[in-house]
């Protein structure tokens, strides 16, 4: 009855070391790349599958080996050409958010200017703003400056919405403490605003990055901006279905490369 | 309280509309001071390109709108068979949404030339683009509608003995249709989007091949308007949806029903 009770404490020994966590976490990156390679796998011997069973003619669609081939004999020219979209894609990304940035701080802190101009600005979401590519070609000529303008374009909307909606997402509680605390407007933008903002900007920031490389591509394929859509396009006009096959394979690559990355990101930072 | 209303909407319209106008009015001037280039034509004379050349605007805007129109449906279709199986079978649910990511995330313009390669330019492939365009916006607003049962009604239905029937009518399909107009919202003007790339590789015709053409033969108003009519095709895909919105579901919280 009257005897020591005794204390439940953890062994030390038993607790994960710094070794069971990395090899939990091996495990884990061991499994998703082991899933990504079977989903490779199935999806390469369809597509051998369907052309052995349709009959399909080479000069229509090589088979896997036949694509694999042409890849690793102009893999400096595809790597080439995805580097010169990636520069686009990248600088008009950066000069995006930027813009965008500065816009929403703008709307945040004026009301006049947010209700003369939010409501354009919502309206532009509903038209399909990749439409004006030929425009801007049309504009500023047939380099790089039209592919890092169309991503500008297409980008900027959804990291400007989502910044203000993150901007006005601040709780009033918060709100109230930086009033109260007599805190300047800076202070409440820097402090609170953007803190409580950075979730939704990096949503915005996921949905422009894989939208840039599309818009890249595209505003290429428009003005033979030599990157890896004017390659396809190119490859398709030769009928070098092989050479084809291999940049479409490498950009769809890329695009869920920029997928994976930016969701990662998103949820690192957000958690 | 009608009256009230209405004021509310109009000092909700008329700021951005002021500001729009002060921009034509800027252009317009701008232009008329030769400050731009000659590839920003002034407002006007993009006017007045709609009155010269109207006929051929319409005579290439009607197979776009057919091609847009044909392509939502389809992909509507397959999209309501998609999610109902990844509703009605737990654990399909997974395998469609990754299906949608991938489909979503492929760029449009790396499958499109595969595709001319199987079923060739023309009208059929148009369809199949502006589908393949606004599939997975569809596909989201309805797997996340035929999720949204609200599950004290479920059990009131359960509780009242209601048949499987009275149960998808009056539980499952008014619980979704918010989610399903919000996604519809959002992939038509995808959809005509998918209908411009495509016919920008080529189409005999169609306003995407007009724009083009256009390009090539530096005729800027003429670009101008065409990006205008796309535009006003966009803006019509969506108004259509969200007026039917408010006619059908104008009971509903409109928020609730955003994705």
């Amino acid at each position: 009855m009257t005897g020591l009770r005794q204390v439940e404490t953890p062994d030390w020994r038993a607790l994960p070391t710094r070794w069971a966590e990395a090899q939990v976490r091996l495990a884990a990156v061991r499994r998703a790349v082991l899933s990504v390679l079977l989903g490779l796998a199935i999806l390469l011997s369809l597509w051998a599958g369907a052309l052995r069973l349709f009959d399909v003619p080479a000069f229509i669609a090589p088979g896997p080996a036949a694509t694999f081939a042409s890849f690793a004999e102009n893999r400096g020219q595809l790597f080439g050409a995805l580097g010169h979209t990636l520069t686009g894609a990248g600088i008009g990304l950066v000069i995006a958010t930027v813009l965008a940035l500065m816009l929403a701080t703008g709307f945040t802190l004026s009301r006049v200017m947010s209700r003369a101009l939010m409501p354009l600005v919502i309206g532009m979401r509903t038209v399909p703003v990749l439409a004006v590519a030929p425009l801007l070609i049309l504009i500023f000529g047939r380099g790089q400056g039209a592919t890092i303008v169309t991503v500008v374009i297409v980008g900027f909307f959804p990291i400007m919405v989502n910044a203000m909606r993150g901007f006005r997402s601040v709780p009033a509680n918060v709100d109230e403490l930086f009033h109260v605390a007599g805190a300047r407007w800076w202070q409440v933008l820097w402090k609170a605003r953007i803190p409580f903002a950075l979730p939704f900007i990096f949503t915005g920031l996921r949905t422009a990055a894989t939208s840039a490389l599309l818009s890249a591509m595209l505003a290429e394929w428009l003005s033979g901006s030599p990157g890896i859509g004017r390659l396809i396009y190119d490859a398709y006009s030769y009928r070098d279905m092989p050479l084809m096959f291999a940049a479409v394979a490498l950009s769809m690559a890329t695009a869920f490369a920029l997928f994976a990355a930016t969701s990662r990101l998103e949820r690192n930072l957000t958690e | 309280m009608d009256r009230d209303r209405l004021t509310a909407l109009a000092s909700a319209v008329w700021p951005p509309a002021a500001t729009f106008a002060a921009l034509l009015a800027m252009l317009e001037i701008a232009s008329g001071a030769g400050w731009l280039p000659i590839t920003v034509p002034p407002p006007s004379a993009v006017i007045a390109e709609f009155g010269t050349s109207g006929a051929d605007l319409l005579y290439h805007v009607w197979p776009s709108i057919l091609a847009t129109v044909a392509g939502f449906a389809i992909s509507a279709l397959v999209a309501a068979g998609f999610a109902a199986v990844g509703a009605s079978w737990r654990r399909a649910g997974g395998p469609v949404f990754t299906l949608g990511v991938l489909v979503d995330s492929t760029p449009l313009i790396a499958v499109a030339p595969i595709l001319v390669a199987f079923i060739g330019g023309g009208m059929t492939l148009h369809v199949v683009v502006a589908a393949v365009a606004c599939f997975f916006s569809i596909l989201m607003g309805m797997m996340k509608g035929f999720r949204a049962v609200d599950r004290n009604s479920d059990e009131l239905f359960h509780v009242l003995a209601a048949s499987r029937w009275q149960r998808l009518v009056k539980l499952a399909l008014p619980s979704a249709l918010p989610f399903v107009f919000a996604g519809f919202k959002i992939a038509a003007p995808l959809a005509v989007l998918g209908t411009l790339i495509a016919e920008w590789m080529g189409a005999e015709r169609g306003v995407g091949i007009m724009m083009i053409y256009a390009m090539f033969s530096f005729d800027p108003p003429q670009v101008w308007m065409t990006i205008v009519a796309v535009c006003l095709m966009a803006i019509g895909g969506y108004s259509l949806f969200a007026v039917a919105e408010r006619a059908f579901l104008g009971w509903a919280d409109r928020d609730e029903g955003r994705l």
